[in-house]
């Protein structure tokens, strides 16, 4: 190769790449100003993925384009995106709608999520994607970097720059006094692609954990055992009484009894025993003769419950037989049983 | 290569035409790059530094476990907590239970979490539930019908809720914040309410909380 023909090559090659360079500027700038116009006038917003919750339709770092929809014309399966009552934006595919005048009340769930979204979100209007490109987030992510910011800064100037530069043999005060122009404009437009102001989308990854208890039961109130029934005498024919006892069932538990005529079963006399006996313990209750005065059959009756509260109570009775007798004509006594 | 060297230059100059014209209208819609994306929003970065910091994309997990490291691995799942259960109350005693809310993924979570309750005795159940880093804590005792269960100084989500089939909010969204590998306690009291019935004696109940975690954004 001579000389002249390297010379011509690396020219050449040079004006490719340039050529390229700005074709692929040129275009991306248009898509750009398209972009900004329709986020600016069509309610368009561009939204960045950052995690993978819609996967595998729309992986972290897709750049998707919503267009703000009243709620009345969403549909279940659409992809769209609302605010959390924590402020955060979440992009999701609708489950269910359920309208009331303007506000709609939407339940959503990311694709990869097993379950909907712990919140319902109450809102009139919503962004609905209408197309996504994956792996764009990552680049206008990327943009945010200040060492990016630099690289595109760098870039941009030297495009303009090479592009300005005068040619050889050209007298190019005009286009030196362009590029100045063009470096200044792209390091104010530094601060234009630093901030893309694409809004995040969590998406919103989720896990759902359920913990099912164990067994919680209230108490029973068990009804004391078959109380025994004992004569116990006094002095000479005094005193005589019968003598009913049980052992105390639990020691939160105290007992009402009634003593009832058996062939009436009107009401003698009642009580409350046993609160404060300890488990297994002694409960007593002794019926003499100063309780009544007719010598019949009675029953004693008792019922177990709770001293606190007392509206617990057992759902079974023990009945005694008990009866009043006259004891050598002018003496009276209990004694057990029924005569 | 070699058939091309003569007609270089006129290749130049065809390209240098292009598809959108001269070069230099080209370099102008460029600046439409620079342009274009930061008509987006540019005034919420400058009144708000915090969106700059949740830029973030992530590509990670998110995983909740409940009690310890090995369950509810991944998505989903149930424990079943039969620690989580008492026998023989009376009106007025409670119990308390605490487990960990783990965050085993790669990236922050918040957590919150509905409820349901089944059984006859569910309407005289009243569910307190609570989180922060005091495990619960248990005093007196069945025989003494004094049993009190207390979840020392955490943050009440709920107070003394009656659950029933349907679910209700226990931890309100947005939730309990968990760093990436950290976890938080949960502590239950469940009660049985002074007022209960006396058709109550002897039912049962059972609970089921639902844990929703969602990635920190």
């Amino acid at each position: 190769m001579t000389d002249g023909a390297r010379k011509v090559s690396r020219s050449r090659t040079a004006s490719v790449v340039r050529n390229m360079l700005l074709n692929i500027g040129a275009m991306l700038g248009v898509l750009c100003i398209v972009v900004a116009l329709a986020s600016a006038f069509g309610g368009i917003t561009p939204l960045v993925f950052r995690s993978g919750s819609m996967a595998p339709e729309i992986q972290a770092g897709a750049l998707a384009f919503a267009k703000q929809t009243p709620v009345k014309d969403v549909a279940v399966g659409d992809i769209v995106s609302v605010r959390d009552s924590a402020g955060t934006r979440v992009t999701h595919r609708v489950v269910s709608v359920k309208l009331s005048g303007g506000t709609g009340e939407l339940v959503l769930r990311g694709d990869a999520n097993e379950q909907p979204d712990a919140e319902t979100y109450k809102v009139t209007s919503v962004d609905r994607v209408f197309v996504d490109v994956p792996y764009l987030g990552h680049a206008l992510g990327w943009a945010r970097h200040p060492a990016a910011l630099f690289l595109v800064g760098a870039s941009v100037s030297a495009l303009l720059l090479f592009v300005f530069k005068p040619r050889r043999g050209t007298r190019g005060g005009g286009h030196r006094k362009a590029a100045r122009v063009g470096t200044a404009l792209a390091v104010l437009g530094l601060v234009g692609i630093a901030v893309p102001g694409v809004p995040g989308t969590s998406a919103a990854f989720s896990d759902v954990g359920t913990m099912t208890t164990g067994t919680v039961s209230a108490h029973t109130v068990t009804s004391q055992a078959q109380p025994a029934c004992a004569n116990v005498d006094g002095f000479l024919v005094l005193g005589n009484i019968a003598r009913v006892t049980w052992a105390q069932v639990n020691a939160l538990y105290e007992y009402t009894w009634e003593l009832r005529r058996a062939d009436n079963n009107s009401l003698a006399a009642s009580g409350t025993v046993g609160s404060g006996i300890a488990q297994g313990a002694t409960v007593t209750v002794d019926i003499s003769t100063g309780l009544i005065g007719t010598n019949t059959n009675y029953n004693v009756i008792v019922r177990a419950r709770l001293v606190t509260p007392n509206t617990w109570v057992a759902a079974t009775t023990t009945t005694t037989p008990v009866r009043r007798a006259s004891i050598i004509i002018i003496g009276a006594a209990f004694r057990c049983g029924h005569s | 290569m070699t058939s091309g060297r003569h007609s270089a230059p006129r290749g130049q100059r065809a390209t240098k035409r292009g598809w959108f014209g001269h070069g230099r209208t080209r370099a102008l819609l460029s600046l439409g790059l620079v342009f274009g994306f930061g008509a987006v929003g540019t005034m919420a970065y400058w009144t708000d530094q915090g969106t700059m910091t949740t830029g973030n994309i992530s590509a990670g997990s998110l995983d909740l476990r409940l009690n310890n490291a090995s369950t509810l691995i991944g998505q989903g799942g149930t424990w079943n907590n039969t620690d989580f259960a008492a026998t023989s109350l009376i009106p007025g005693e409670s119990v308390a239970f605490s487990f960990p809310v783990r965050n085993d993924g790669t990236a922050g979570f918040r957590f919150s979490a509905t409820a349901t309750a089944s059984g006859t005795l569910a309407t005289g159940l009243r569910f307190t539930t609570t989180y922060g880093a005091s495990a619960a804590s248990n005093s007196g005792s069945a025989s003494a019908g004094n049993r009190a269960g207390t979840c020392g100084a955490n943050t009440v989500g709920t107070s003394s809720v009656t659950l029933s089939a349907s679910s209700a909010s226990v931890i309100n969204t947005p939730g309990v914040t968990v760093a990436s590998g950290a976890s938080t306690t949960v502590c239950v009291i469940v009660a049985l309410d002074s007022s209960a019935g006396n058709s109550l004696q002897g039912a049962t109940g059972t609970a089921s909380y639902v844990f929703n975690a969602v990635q920190l954004s």
